[in-house]
């Protein structure tokens, strides 16, 4: 990004917000949208069916490429990663604890993301 | 001195009653707006313009049929659809469950492109 003058500008501080399951196109452009904004990326929030990103990995013990991708990019970033136990349990899952997720309500999470001014939704096509 | 205008959350909502959790998460969205008393929106395109039609789904099953004509009482700023889309789905003319804002196409890129938050589901 670049101002007027042409000066390179620090991106903003972002949110993103991802609603699709890990198998559909949107969770896989919303990872790609994480590992290019870099240390922009303040929060990830998980909800819907983007929560079964976390949950294959925490119930199943096996780590889909995708969440190696978002836990490499949390690891080097440092960004909050928070889902929706509701959305959870909703799927049949507890929300299992597992090393950087959060799992926090939805008003909270609104609460932190309202601190960064650039949210980013990645959610399933209708 | 006057309070800072409240955060405004856009909730874009375009599945159906056939995909009911989704439309269940999406009220979720709203309502976790509405407790932080920011101004909420709800956008319906798309599947989710059968919300609207009396008797599309049962109400004893779909959270948006019993939940649409009540969001106005829980501070639910505007309840929006496209005019457009609300012709192209024959709906125009048609009684709804609940009175939506119908929104023209300027209208419509008006609340998305100056939305702070903007959210799908």
């Amino acid at each position: 990004m670049h101002d007027v003058q042409g000066n390179k500008q620090a991106p903003a501080d972002c949110a993103v917000f991802l609603t699709a399951a890990p198998w559909e196109a949107a969770a896989f452009a919303a990872v790609r949208d994480i590992e290019a904004a870099g240390a922009a990326v303040k929060l990830v929030l998980l909800h819907g069916d983007g929560v079964l990103l976390a949950l294959q990995h925490t119930h199943t013990g096996e780590a889909s490429d995708l969440w190696t991708r978002l836990d490499r990019a949390r690891r080097s970033h440092g960004f909050r990663l928070g889902a929706c136990p509701v959305a959870a349990r909703r799927r049949g899952f507890l929300p299992a604890e597992r090393e950087g997720l959060d799992w926090v309500g939805l008003p909270a999470l609104f609460e932190a993301a309202a601190a960064c001014p650039d949210w980013r939704c990645h959610a399933p096509p209708p | 001195m006057t309070d800072p205008a409240p955060p405004q959350l856009v909730v874009v909502l375009a599945t159906g009653p056939a995909k009911a959790l989704r439309a269940q998460e999406a009220l979720d969205l709203v309502y976790a707006g509405l407790a932080l008393d920011w101004s909420v929106s709800l956008l319906l395109r798309g599947d989710a313009l059968r919300w609207l039609i009396p008797g599309a789904a049962d109400p004893d099953a779909g959270p948006g049929a019993r939940a649409l004509p009540v969001l106005a009482d829980f501070g639910l700023q505007r309840l929006c659809v496209g005019d457009d889309e609300l012709r192209a789905a024959g709906l125009a003319e048609a009684p709804l469950t609940t009175p939506v804002e119908r929104l023209d196409a300027t209208a419509l890129a008006t609340l998305l492109g100056e939305a702070d938050r903007l959210l799908y589901a």
